[in-house]
């Protein structure tokens, strides 16, 4: 609405400029769209020193709150299982994560969320995009947003992987599928190693005759797409030498131990060695937390499994001095009802939940928000998915209100509607 | 071109035509083809380069991927490069424009464009690509497949055409803006809840205009086949908006973008519908909005409906739109040619949309048939771009200051307008109510009379009836007083009696009824009285204050649109400044690796001058050398020489004082014994050897004082040598101190000269791909995923090897009967069988390239990208492996049989890049060749085979 202001505002001129400039940096820069996304430019080697990641830990189904970060024991709402202190001195969390709990001074929780919500995909589409569902235009998901705004310059491996999957996932919208998430099964990605029927030499001999023609082609323009598909060849080459890296049999037994023998454990571990590598975001997600019926037998079980897995995962970025340039974010649709229902389950519940969160610029030990006596609503700090999702994109160094020029269209990283709870951040 | 549209098109022009007219004296060629006007208004450019002609291998390979979507077949390419006939290339475009293919591939292209990849939901994939695939095989024109498409409703007779709404769910909104993006090339989305923040030429009101055709349309599932769902449309229902920012409300009419406002026809609330809505029936509007949309949308007078589609054909063949992105048609992002897209728009809409002679005419431009290299020299149009640059620059100064008033003469009929839009709003709330109450009490009013009136009919039946059996039962009455005995008929007269006693009671009752439902008449219709009487001063107001939002709307409008001509100016001189900098730019840099290495050549003349004196004055350092070493010799020789000399004068001096003792001696004992002779005789004698030996000391010292003095000559000499030889030194210190600053700095100039040149590249491969941006050079295309797997499929000659399977299996499950082999129609229909299942084979392999390198769903699809697990794809997957097994009559089938190098070359190049190989490439396979051993020469051409495949030539479309 520049126009009603006055057109003699620097606003209108600006925009205009800045769209053609978009359009030229297109014409001449080809498929990476320009980024305007970092809040501090920097060289790419203080880039590459400086790499940022995004750790996504899914509860898929809606892990409940009352079982993990908000217990509420002796209410009504309670359940049977006890709070237990943490390291944090007076926050307490679910006794169904002791080890989690060593940890917490690592970590912290949000207690006040309601998304309004209580549908499956809405509120993973809420969680992962951080807006709303609209029919007219879909959103990339928050490793796609990382993959991009983080990108670094030179890696090899996909910047967004997606454990377990399969195939390249739809999760990447405007910003094309370079910043779709490779799905991985606890193994190197499809066609990573080389057909029987080819020989290692012969490889080598095809790869390089393959340049060789392209440098003899009697085609002699070059264009920034050309050589973004030669390099394709050259990361395909890179990643398969980089197998190794998706081989979990490569860890030694003990950290097999820690982690422990279960697909998420294993998930985790491949988790940790992605990032290492600089994988920019990885998804694990832990299925199934959608407990209808016998809600806390399934907690008490599933949560076991992921209380020894994160908290290992943890341990090792803790130690391995990763915890400050990576977020992890452990999330769901939705969290469940503090009512428990007849068939000792507990159903979607959107209206005050929580999730747990560190690393990145995020405060450890930080708590933020309060629900009622018997967390049936927020009391305090109110957030929505809006809030989280600029709070995410933050607590890695982006200036969530920046754009991404794609196209000439100017795309904002984060609904403009929320905002960065700054107290959380440091 | 009509004189209409010229008027039209230089009043919106005509900044630019004045530009144009003062800068370069052109016509327009209007009786010439149209492709002679589209090379005539690409090339009438001011400065700039033109790439030359592309060869015919190019040519080929270029029209067959845009016309069939795949690579020429390696027999066509023998054939075309070796056909000398001048027409070859029209025949071609002919040939191709007619083939099944391209109607295939068309309905492919049309099927990425209108549905982006969107999942199947309503209409299946087979009704969908058939509907496409038969109108292409028909050449349906543009503006009856616009129309199927906007206008469908999904009954059996367009089912395929309304996959475009329901398969996004009817949803509103998202048929704005795709109907807005993919019809007209307007992606208002911003603009749905305010006017577009970043594109002045988006309003919400035009957002609205288009959702006003569309909001009273929704998916209805019918009872009877739940899957067969229908697009049904509501008589009623506005698009009333408000926006966020500013807070102004309106309510649009429907509107095509660019057109007039449509009115809805007035009718009367009960000729609403055809068919009226009720559960489980769909309505049937008498009046269509939707059917507007298609009709007014492609009536050839939308301009940009028009442009919309000549500029997505254009980006078709060319590679990129006039407009680019496609979707983002507005004045701040002009044509590159904004008359050229006129033309062509116009021309579009004269050959009343007929997609494939429009195609034809692009590809018969010279400006289709370019290559995709630079020409090399670039010299007079950097003179000319040096030239025109301030007057360029100047006019923008000029176009800005325009674009300036035209904004301030717009600014208050923006506010008049929004000032009417509240009045419209304000008024509407009373209005609506009070329609709402007449339509109310109209309703009241009609049951009120439908009763009434049913009712006195059942009146009038009942009381007739009552008549005739009051009448039957009087009678019977009368009879049984006459026939008392007759039981039966008693009885019927005491039924007859109850039944009169009935109907009597009846009548009565309604005739109460109709007393009352009189008064219920004449109340209802005392209230609709009232309740026009209500509405009747608000219409004439309504009316008012909507005619005035309307007058305000089309002063808006114009001046509206004179502004974005003013700015679409402006956007065209700013990108023809960036142009003519860009070539000056160029050259300043050429100059200054010119200077550069003008530079280094003055550094290198000196540095071969310096090392030139070396040699001598080596030789000079050695003869010094050696001149001190003789001079030390000599030097030597003389102090030798001395030393003896010392030696004799010293044995000398020794001799003669012993001789001068003794003669001393001698004259003493003399003088003793004065008379011994012999005492006088030795005195005497000895005297004389003193006098004798004294003479010779003399001579002795004499001859040392020689010696010294030559001695000190040869010293002396001896030191001028050492002295020039330390000069020779020095020099040649110096010479080499020279010689080693000579080349660093030789060094450092060859890094400028390097970095320059660097830049220079750089430089020149953005100029190429600005230059490509004005169509003087060809772009160079990545090919689609589509084109992608069918070139491969082609490539690698999967199509005959799958099509004998095919016919293999056909044969053995469906055997034709000896008869049917006689018989042509069963052959030929066998055949097309056999066609049919083998493409719907290869294009299983098809989804999987899809998915690979398509973009994802509902997004453009135009962008180039390249991900690692596409390298993978080609590199390890089974599937080209699979496809580069020989068998039969694929490509490594054929080469596994041929001995001789160059016809195996010659194959694969024509087979893979649709051209003859260079010599060099020849000689490169056929070292490939031999360095492998004969047992694995068929791996050996698997991998040159790969390696061409997974070139940039193959990749790209050129």
């Amino acid at each position: 609405m520049k126009c009603n202001y006055a057109c003699q505002s620097s606003t209108h001129l600006v925009a205009r400029r800045q769209l053609l400039g978009g359009m030229t940096a297109l014409g001449l820069g080809g498929a990476f769209g320009s980024l305007s996304a970092l809040a501090h430019p920097a060289s790419a080697a203080q880039l590459a020193k400086d790499q940022k990641r995004v750790l996504v830990i899914y509860m898929s189904g809606g892990l409940s709150q009352l079982e993990s970060w908000d217990p509420k024991p002796k209410t009504d709402t309670g359940g049977p299982f006890r709070a237990i202190p943490t390291s944090v001195p007076g926050l307490h969390i679910s006794e169904l994560l002791p080890q989690t709990a060593t940890l917490m001074d690592k970590l912290a929780v949000i207690r006040s969320i309601n998304t309004r919500n209580n549908d499956h995909g809405v509120g993973s589409y809420q969680m992962t995009r951080g807006r709303n569902r609209e029919p007219s235009t879909d959103y990339p998901h928050l490793g796609a947003i990382a993959a991009k705004a983080l990108e670094a310059p030179s890696l090899s491996l996909p910047g967004h992987i997606r454990i377990p999957g399969g195939g390249r996932g739809g999760d990447s919208a405007y910003l094309g599928p370079r910043y779709s998430s490779i799905g991985v099964d606890g193994k190197p990605p499809q066609n990573s190693a080389r057909p029987e029927a080819v020989s290692e030499r012969g490889d080598q001999r095809r790869n390089t005759f393959r340049k060789q023609v392209n440098e003899r082609s009697k085609l002699k323009r070059r264009s920034a797409e050309t050589d973004i598909y030669t390099y394709s060849y050259e990361q395909a080459q890179e990643l398969m030498k980089q197998r190794e890296v998706f081989d979990i049999t490569k860890e030694p037994q003990n950290y097999h131990d820690r982690y422990g023998s279960s697909g998420f454990g294993q998930h985790c571990l491949m988790a940790r060695r992605l990032m290492e590598n600089g994988v920019t975001c990885v998804q694990v997600s832990h299925s199934n937390y959608d407990t209808h019926n016998e809600n806390f037998n399934f907690h008490l079980e599933q949560l076991g499994e992921f209380d020894q897995s994160f908290s290992a995962l943890i341990g090792d970025l803790s130690d391995r001095g990763m915890m400050e340039s990576t977020l992890v974010v452990v999330m769901s649709e939705f969290g469940r009802t503090p009512r428990i229902n007849q068939y000792y389950g507990r159903d979607h519940w959107g209206k005050s939940w929580s999730i747990c969160l560190g690393g990145g610029k995020v405060h450890p030990g930080a708590v933020i928000g309060k629900t009622s006596d018997n967390g049936t609503e927020v009391t305090d700090r109110e957030v929505d998915h809006g809030d989280l999702f600029h709070t995410y994109l933050s607590a890695v160094g982006l200036d969530s209100t920046a754009t991404f020029n794609i196209d000439g269209r100017e795309l904002p990283l984060a609904n403009p509607t929320g905002s960065t709870i700054d107290e959380l951040l440091t | 071109m009509t004189e209409g549209n010229l008027v039209k098109m230089a009043r919106w022009f005509t900044p630019l035509l004045l530009l144009f007219l003062l800068v370069l004296p052109h016509q327009l060629k209007a009786d010439n083809s149209l492709h002679e006007q589209i090379d005539h208004l690409i090339t009438r450019e001011m400065f700039g380069p033109v790439a030359t002609r592309s060869t015919d291998g190019e040519f080929l390979r270029r029209l067959y991927l845009d016309l069939t979507g795949s690579i020429p077949p390696a027999e066509v390419t023998h054939r075309f490069l070796a056909d000398s006939s001048p027409e070859k290339r029209a025949v071609l475009i002919d040939q191709l424009l007619g083939s099944p293919e391209y109607a295939q591939h068309m309905a492919r292209v049309f099927d990425v464009m209108l549905m982006e990849r969107r999942p199947d939901k309503h209409v299946s994939r087979d009704e969908w690509m058939q509907y496409l695939k038969t109108s292409f095989q028909e050449n349906k024109h543009y503006n009856k497949l616009a129309q199927e498409i906007l206008g469908a409703d999904g009954t059996p007779e367009n089912r395929g055409p309304v996959k475009f709404y329901l398969d996004r769910d009817g949803a509103t909104n998202l048929l704005t803006r795709e109907v807005g993006r993919i019809f007209f090339g307007r992606d208002l989305q911003c603009a749905q809840c305010h006017d577009h923040p970043n594109i002045d030429d988006y309003l919400q009101s035009e957002y609205y205009g288009l959702f006003a055709f569309l909001t009273r349309s929704y998916i209805f599932t019918p009872e009877k086949d739940k899957k067969k769902t229908l697009f049904a449309e509501k008589a009623e229902g506005e698009a009333n908006f408000k926006s966020v920012f500013t807070r102004v409300a309106g309510s649009s009419r429907p509107r095509v973008p660019g057109g007039e406002p449509i009115a809805d026809p007035e009718v009367s609330w009960d000729t609403l519908y055809q068919v009226k809505p009720e559960k489980n029936v769909r309505p049937i509007p008498h009046y269509s909005r939707r059917e507007q949309l298609a009709l007014k949308a492609t009536n050839g007078d939308n301009t940009a409906f028009n442009r919309n589609i000549a500029n997505r054909l254009w980006a078709h063949m060319m590679g990129r739109g006039l407009v680019h992105p496609v979707d983002l048609h507005h004045a701040d992002n002009p044509a590159t040619h904004p008359e050229l897209l006129d033309v062509l728009s116009a021309s579009l809409a004269d050959l009343d949309f007929d997609i494939q002679a429009f195609l034809a005419e692009i590809a018969l431009s010279e400006s289709y048939q370019r290559s995709v290299e630079m020409p090399v020299s670039l010299k007079e149009h950097v003179l000319q771009a040096t030239q025109t640059l301030p007057a360029l620059q100047e006019s923008l100064a000029q176009a800005t200051s325009e674009e300036q008033a035209a904004f301030e003469t717009l600014e208050p009929l923006r506010a008049e307008l929004e000032a009417t839009r509240n009045t419209v709003t304000e008024l509407m709330g009373p209005y609506e109510k009070a329609r709402g109450a007449v339509t109310t009490a109209r309703k009241n009013a009609d049951d009120a009379k439908k009763k009434q009136i049913d009712t006195k009919r059942d009146f009038q039946v009942k009381q007739e009836a009552l008549l005739s059996i009051t009448q039957a039962s009087d009678k019977t009455a009368e009879t049984v007083t006459k026939l008392p005995d007759d039981k039966p008929l008693a009885e019927v007269a005491k039924q007859l009696m109850a039944v009169q006693e009935r109907l009597t009671q009846e009548v009565d009752t309604l005739r109460k009824s109709i007393v009352d439902l009189d008064v219920n008449v004449k109340t209802t219709q005392d209230e609709l009285d009232t309740a026009q009487t209500a509405m009747l001063p608000l219409e004439p107001t309504m009316n008012k204050a909507r005619r005035t939002m309307w007058a305000a709307e089309k002063l808006f409008d114009t001046s509206f649109q004179e502004l974005s001509s003013r700015r679409a100016a402006i956007s065209l001189l700013e990108r023809r400044v960036a142009n003519a900098q860009a070539l000056v730019d160029y050259a300043k840099q050429e100059t200054t690796l010119q200077s550069s290495l003008a530079a280094y050549h003055e550094l290198e003349i000196q540095h071969q001058n310096v090392l030139a004196s070396t040699p001598t004055l080596e030789s000079r350092l050695a003869q010094a050398q050696l001149s001190v070493v003789a001079a030390e010799e000599s030097h030597a020789s003389f102090v030798s020489r001395l030393n003896t000399a010392q030696d004799n004068y010293e044995k000398q001096v020794e001799s003669v004082q012993l001789v001068i003792d003794a003669a001393e001696q001698a004259e003493r004992a003399h003088q003793a014994f004065p008379n011994d002779e012999s005492l006088s005789e030795a005195s005497k004698k000895l005297k004389q050897r003193v006098t004798k030996y004294t003479a010779e000391l003399e001579a002795e010292t004499q001859r040392l004082n020689e010696k010294q003095t030559e001695t000190a000559v040869a010293a002396s000499q001896l030191e001028k040598k050492q002295s020039a030889l330390r000069d020779s030194t020095s020099m040649l210190q110096k010479h080499q101190d020279q010689l080693q600053t000579l080349e660093a700095r030789k060094q450092q100039t060859q890094q400028q000269t390097d970095s320059h040149q660097l830049e220079l590249t750089r430089l020149h491969q953005q100029l190429t791909d600005r230059f490509t941006l004005q169509f003087v050079v060809r772009p160079l295309k990545p090919l689609s995923p589509e084109q992608l797997s069918w070139s491969m499929i082609q490539a690698t000659g999967l199509w005959p090897r799958e099509r004998t399977a095919t016919e293999t299996e056909l044969n053995t499950k469906e055997p034709l009967k000896p008869e049917d082999l006689k018989d042509p129609a069963k052959v030929s229909e066998r055949a097309d069988k056999i066609e049919q299942l083998t493409y719907e084979k290869l294009n299983k392999h098809v989804a999987t390239f899809i998915k690979l390198f398509g973009a994802g769903a509902g997004q453009p699809q135009q962008d180039f990208f390249a991900t690692v697990d596409q390298a993978l794809f080609f590199s390890n997957s089974g599937q080209l492996q699979d496809w580069l097994s020989p068998g039969t009559g694929n490509l490594l089938e054929r080469l596994k049989d041929m001995n001789d190098t160059d016809a195996v070359a010659r194959e694969i190049y024509a087979s893979v890049l649709t051209r003859t190989p260079s010599v060099t490439e020849v000689n490169d396979i056929h070292t490939y060749l031999t360095e492998t051993p004969e047992d694995n020469r068929v791996s050996a051409l698997k991998e040159i085979v790969w390696a061409l495949l997974t070139s940039t030539e193959f990749r790209f479309h050129y």
